[in-house]
């Protein structure tokens, strides 16, 4: 038997065979090698020649070390039309569109969720009235962990970090006098359970206000990573029936729901807990990977899958990491499709992201110079071509934004677009000795780490048998130990240390959430058809168990008849049963 | 004074987040402390198992804004079962500076917001051993 080739391996014997047109002729690098070892020799000082590389020591960084000077050395085969391309052309390293921001500019969409669905509701036409471009929901603890607003667990919880949501009715009070056939709605459901639950919901309210599905247009998260590595629950199914549910997702919104993003493969999340943009990148496309792996197992077109993959990174403080790695990306995902999964329609070969500056590297002392880092981290997203943006706040290490500082953001993004011109030329950083050298080196970074990851026996297993959670772990402690020593220095915090902060007057949650939903619950379970309730329960029940069914048929029915979300999580855990997961502590 | 402080950490309800949990507990099992790591649980779990473990000290980590709410209800419990004089209570995440002083006056020991050091955790945590 011969042994499965790693994905490595593939891309590597198919570009092994491809003739090589360096841009630098070799006479050229040549007399540049002579010149460039006299001038080290003579000019650079001896301790920079000793340091010659340095590793950045950043928040979430990937440690890789930088030389002092880049020169073509760095890059002597270099061969423009293969590495990089033009914009919009393979291998899409500069820009999955030619025009990039002049045709279209990022989305800017900033995260809402808090209180109640009207509550949320007033802030999402507060920001949609002050210009941005797109919604992008997030809902409180409970709802993410799919518990009703009236369950014990939910005690205390119910609209705090996000919006409460229980039923289909809900969802109208969120969107009341929202155009959802004209607004592109992202619905941060991390996990493919709530996923699978909410998701129908939404579909409910389509029904409601009459827009047909395949006029609406946004993404769900949908990620098994997040709900069986990232998150902290009090149970978990198993990865592999978790796996399962997404896949479901997938194909029944590919089916239904054609112009929607079924699945945000979510880096942000796995790296926010703590892991480099490396890692961050490996584990979202061994993820895409499985997934078409099991999708052209069901019978599906890679295609027809492809076409509408999405990805969400997390750009931290690194500032030329972060836009190298979005173009090491873009060219690493166009090779993994072409090479592969011999993907035949060029948009599946795109990279297509959206983004959020990284919460984690903002802190509560003297938090205005949050504003600071957010706008690098921003610019270096727009810098390396992304989608679509949301800028955290400033008070995000107090608590979720103030409507002041939600308009922060969300000017933020404004500034860079309208003020800065940095919109009007694509990839402009693209032939920068550094940032191609980089570029390069993440690339391989990359597979270095799906390949440990195919080593673990595949994606799924990687997770179930802890390995990801273990690497996660050990990068997190590591890096709290290097804010403890002031190897990584975050201003104000561990250096220059302030106190400046301590009294800082945060967002105040609304109070009457918890109140009013349970209210509402107990007037919805009892005005319901129970017995349609209970039936359709007990057909999703039975649908759980049933191998090749796709469950959200199931969740739709239940989501219409006035199921709550907590007795659909409630099935899933009795179908699916219980999953310990392996334990860090 | 026990010989091995015994801290069990939680979060009470359901917080996705354990970075932060994750990272204390380390903490405290590099110091020579013995943790019971429960993760999420209700209020009456948490209680619970701090009974049956006997432990020194309860923590709880919070990131999602519901510190107040779950706070409370979960002093209140330990105060119903009398253990909030044998038992200490602190809390840590993300917390709003003047939330602070209202979680001390609900019975919590000690408060940490994001950004506390191992030192003050640590130390915080030795004071809250109150037996």
């Amino acid at each position: 038997m011969t042994a499965k080739k790693t994905t490595r391996e593939i891309i590597g014997g198919a570009l092994a065979g491809k003739q090589r047109t360096p841009l630098y002729s070799a006479e050229a690098i040549n007399k540049l090698k002579n010149q460039f070892e006299s001038w080290k020799n003579e000019k650079v000082q001896a301790k920079d020649q000793e340091n010659w590389n340095v590793i950045p020591q950043t928040v979430l960084g990937s440690e890789l070390p930088r030389q002092l000077l880049y020169t073509p050395l760095n890059t002597a085969d270099f061969d423009y039309m293969e590495d990089i391309g033009n914009s919009g052309q393979e291998p899409f390293a500069r820009g999955i569109h030619s025009n990039m921001y002049r045709g279209r500019t990022f989305t800017q969409r900033q995260l809402v969720g808090f209180g109640k669905p009207e509550d949320s509701n007033a802030r999402i036409k507060f920001l949609l009235e002050a210009g941005a471009t797109g919604v992008n929901l997030l809902f409180d603890m409970p709802t993410i962990q799919m518990y009703d607003s009236d369950d014990p667990m939910s005690a205390g919880q119910v609209g705090s970090c996000g919006v409460c949501i229980d039923i289909a009715p809900d969802w109208e009070r969120l969107f009341a006098g929202v155009d959802i056939a004209k607004e592109t709605v992202s619905i941060v459901t991390h996990l493919p359970s709530n996923c699978c639950i909410l998701f129908p919901m939404y579909l409910v309210l389509a029904e409601r206000t009459n827009v047909p599905w395949d006029q609406l247009k946004g993404s769900v998260q949908n990620d098994v990573t997040m709900e069986s590595c990232v998150r902290n629950a009090e149970v978990y199914i198993p990865p592999k029936d978790n796996f399962r549910v997404e896949c479901d997702n997938i194909e029944f919104i590919r089916t239904n729901v054609p112009k929607w993003n079924f699945v945000t493969l979510n880096g942000y999340n796995l790296r926010e807990f703590g892991t480099s943009g490396v890692t961050e990148m490996a584990v979202a496309f061994s993820h895409a990977m499985a997934i078409l792996d099991e999708m052209i197992a069901r019978g599906h077109d890679v295609d027809w899958v492809g076409e509408r993959i999405a990805y969400f990174w997390s750009p931290a403080m690194d500032f030329f990491e972060e836009i190298s790695r979005l173009r090491a990306a873009r060219r690493l995902w166009y090779r993994i499709m072409k090479y592969k999964y011999n993907a035949k329609n060029p948009r599946s070969m795109l990279m297509r992201c959206h983004v959020q500056t990284s919460g984690i590297s903002l802190v509560r002392e003297e938090p205005l110079n949050n504003i600071i880092r957010s706008a690098y981290e921003a610019l270096a997203a727009v810098l390396g071509g992304a989608q679509s943006l949301h800028v955290d706040s400033y008070d995000e290490a107090f608590a979720v934004p103030s409507e002041e500082s939600s308009l922060l953001s969300l000017r933020n993004q404004q500034i860079i677009e309208h003020e800065t011109g940095v919109t009007s030329v694509v990839d402009p950083l693209g032939g920068s000795y550094y940032v191609e050298a980089l570029t390069n080196e993440i690339e391989q970074k990359i597979l270095d780490e799906i390949t440990e990851i195919e080593n673990q026996g595949g994606y799924i297993e990687a997770i179930a048998n802890g390995y990801l959670l273990n690497k996660i772990y050990n990068y997190f402690y590591n890096e709290q130990k290097k804010l403890e020593t002031g190897e990584i220095k975050i201003v104000a915090h561990n250096w220059q240390k302030s106190l400046s902060g301590e009294d800082f007057e945060a967002f105040q949650y609304p109070e009457d959430a918890e109140v009013t939903q349970i209210a509402r619950l107990k007037e919805h379970r009892a005005a319901r058809d129970q017995a349609k309730v209970d039936k359709a329960l007990k057909d999703l029940l039975e649908a759980c168990q049933t191998k090749g069914v796709n469950i959200m048929a199931y969740t739709l029915e239940c989501a219409r008849v006035g199921c709550t979300v907590g007795e659909q999580w409630k099935v899933f855990k009795e179908a699916f049963g219980i999953w310990n997961r392996p334990s860090l502590i | 004074m026990a010989d091995k402080v015994k801290v069990l950490m939680c979060c009470v309800g359901p917080e996705t987040h354990n970075r932060g949990i994750l990272t204390v507990s380390s903490m405290l099992k590099d110091a020579g402390m013995e943790v019971v790591y429960m993760g999420n649980a209700t209020a009456q779990e948490a209680i619970k198992v701090a009974m049956e473990e006997d432990v020194n000290v309860v923590g709880v980590s919070s990131l999602s804004g519901g510190h107040l709410g779950v706070g409370k209800i979960l002093l209140e419990l330990a105060r119903s079962k009398g253990i909030d004089k044998k038992i200490g209570f602190v809390i840590g995440g993300v917390i709003p500076p003047l939330d602070i002083p209202k979680l001390k006056a609900l019975g919590y020991n000690d408060v940490y917001p994001s950004g506390s050091t191992r030192e003050q955790i640590i130390n915080g945590i030795k004071k809250a051993v109150l037996n």
